[in-house]
């Protein structure tokens, strides 16, 4: 019960900071940019879609980096050093303390997951029909491609779709979005304890950029090999991940790797705390 | 002389600062990032020429364009929240009053990122002559472009336009950024919003589109062709003029927001 409250004092923290409200309403209107043309892409098909566009999210590169950073937004301030916090550190102890904050991370991982998910069937709501199978929409978009002209901007690629089914790939892809997110929450989490105000946030927009380098140089075969195995949002890229006999990652690195790394770092963070000076800097 | 001094001071805090120099540094990596990836050989970028490769780079490919929207902060656009968490800008206000102090600020984070934007852009061109590069294009490919001003005017004016629409674009990025400091207290969102803003247009302008059905407003708006290329391809003149009243106006506008916000914090 101690946890939820410091889970629940974190989104209390909310209402008095504007940033986090302007992070949801952003990402509402950037998926909104992103997605919407599949309408009218699905009504010049003449056809219909299914609700396996969540996938193909992580997979559009530069598309995908700003709803990174709207996640970043949410968690730059953790952990919550307020001056009402100081009085729960009284009362609960600073290990508990953590572990709340860490929970909060977790559902604040969770709740961005379900929302991308969510936000992916909201906008191609007109012409949405629920089967479980790509269905001739997608299927036509991974194989040709001319989506682009419709305005729709993100990557449907035949890789992330090829040999399984829409659910399995989505639970997958799901599970891997909010494991390299409570990964990153606490990478931030760490580095605002123990370093300098704004070097957690540069630390994880880097991990978060160097995502990009494989686009750029994409004729440096090893060196894009090299950053997918070290970059948390290829990860979540099922195109390039399973491709083993090309030296890339297997699927099972994408969600165990970020796993292990975020339980380290909260194992760190749970057994360091009693060392850690925690000064109230942030007003509350 | 409360002017003079300030300003004096928020002058040689910006441009004589590591922040400045990393900001020049980055604006020239996310450059050469742009052309890299198409111009894979030297005799390729004899080739295309020196112009066109200028050009590729200030326009910004594979999307990172506005990418320079978040390096354009780094200068001066965090100097208030800064001055604000430590206190030091109360005891500024009371020495200088707080319209000097709005004004300076606002005038040295346009101006400095500004700099750092000619900085770049001067160590990037500098570059391209170092490997002597030719100041050509092929004509017919730029036509109706900034680009056919190399045949028609001389490099030298293509250069001063781009080194502007750019310059003014930073600018405006940086107190955009400075604005958004003054609502919300966060150093990483400093950094974020002129790029959150930059996709918040973008959608706007697409509902604009969509809901009124009227293209000009998002033509002469679009911040993609103001910020990154050219409002009317074939009228070369009307571009360039319009994009900059728009980017001055605009970045006159976000200070104005800042200095408002400032005083009404500062009268509560």
């Amino acid at each position: 019960m101690k946890y939820l409250y410091v889970v629940k004092s974190g989104f209390s923290y909310w209402k008095s900071k504007p940033h986090y409200f302007f992070s949801l309403f952003y990402l509402l209107l950037y998926t909104y940019n992103r997605i919407h043309g599949m309408v009218a892409y699905v009504q010049k098909l003449n056809t219909t879609i299914t609700p396996w566009l969540f996938p193909f999210l992580p997979g559009s590169g530069l598309s995908f980096i700003p709803l990174v950073f709207a996640f970043i937004i949410l968690i730059s301030d953790a952990p919550f050093r307020t001056k009402q916090q100081l009085y729960v550190i009284l009362r609960i102890g600073k290990r508990r303390w953590i572990c709340g904050q860490l929970l909060y991370l977790l559902t604040v991982s969770l709740g961005y997951t379900l929302l991308l998910w969510v936000l992916s069937w909201l906008w191609i709501l007109p012409e949405l029909v629920w089967r479980n199978q790509w269905g001739p929409a997608i299927t036509t978009a991974a194989v040709t491609g001319g989506y682009a002209e419709y305005g729709v901007f993100i990557n449907i690629k035949y890789g992330v779709m090829k040999n399984a089914d829409p659910i399995s790939v989505s639970i997958w892809c799901a599970s891997v979005l909010c494991s390299v997110c409570f990964f990153l929450g606490t990478i931030m989490a760490t580095c605002n304890l123990w370093l300098k105000e704004g070097i957690g946030a540069a630390i994880v927009s880097i991990l978060v950029v160097i995502s990009v380098i494989p686009s750029i140089f994409a004729q440096e075969p090893g060196l894009v090999k090299f950053l997918v195995w070290i970059s948390p949002i290829s990860w979540m890229d099922r195109s390039l991940m399973g491709n083993i006999g090309q030296g890339l990652p297997p699927y099972g690195y994408g969600i165990i790797t970020p796993t292990i790394l975020g339980t380290v770092l909260s194992i760190t963070l749970i057994s360091t705390i009693h060392k850690c000076n925690l000064e109230t800097n942030m007003g509350g | 002389m409360h002017m003079y001094r300030i300003l004096n001071l928020d002058f040689r805090k910006s441009i004589c600062s590591s922040r400045f120099m990393l900001g020049s540094i980055l604006m020239l990596l996310w450059m050469i990032a742009n052309v890299v990836h198409e111009i894979p050989s030297y005799e390729r970028a004899v080739w295309s020429g020196a112009p066109y490769l200028f050009d590729m780079a200030v326009d910004g490919t594979l999307y990172m364009g506005p990418v320079l929207l978040v390096i354009s902060t780094i200068p001066y656009s965090s100097s208030y929240l800064i001055e604000h968490d430590s206190g030091f800008q109360k005891m500024i206000v009371m020495r200088v009053g707080i319209t000097d102090y709005c004004i300076s600020k606002v005038l040295v984070t346009a101006v400095s990122s500004f700099l750092m934007a000619m900085v770049g852009m001067g160590l990037f061109l500098g570059a391209l002559c170092f490997f002597r590069l030719p100041q050509s294009v092929h004509y017919d490919s730029v036509k109706g472009f900034y680009l056919d001003l190399v045949y028609t005017v001389g490099p030298g004016v293509y250069y001063v336009v781009k080194f502007v629409t750019t310059g003014l674009t930073c600018s405006l990025s940086a107190v955009f950024s400075l604005m958004c400091t003054s609502y919300i207290s966060n150093l990483y969102m400093c950094a974020l919003s002129p790029l959150i803003g930059y996709y918040l247009i973008l959608c706007v302008l697409d509902l604009i589109a969509l809901s009124a059905q009227d293209t000009v407003l998002v033509v002469l708006f679009n911040p993609t062709a103001l910020f990154f290329g050219q409002i009317s391809a074939g009228n070369n003149l009307f571009s360039f003029i319009w994009a900059s009243t728009v980017l001055i106006t605009f970045t006159v506008l976000c200070g104005r927001v800042f200095a408002l916000k400032l005083g009404k914090d500062f009268t509560s």
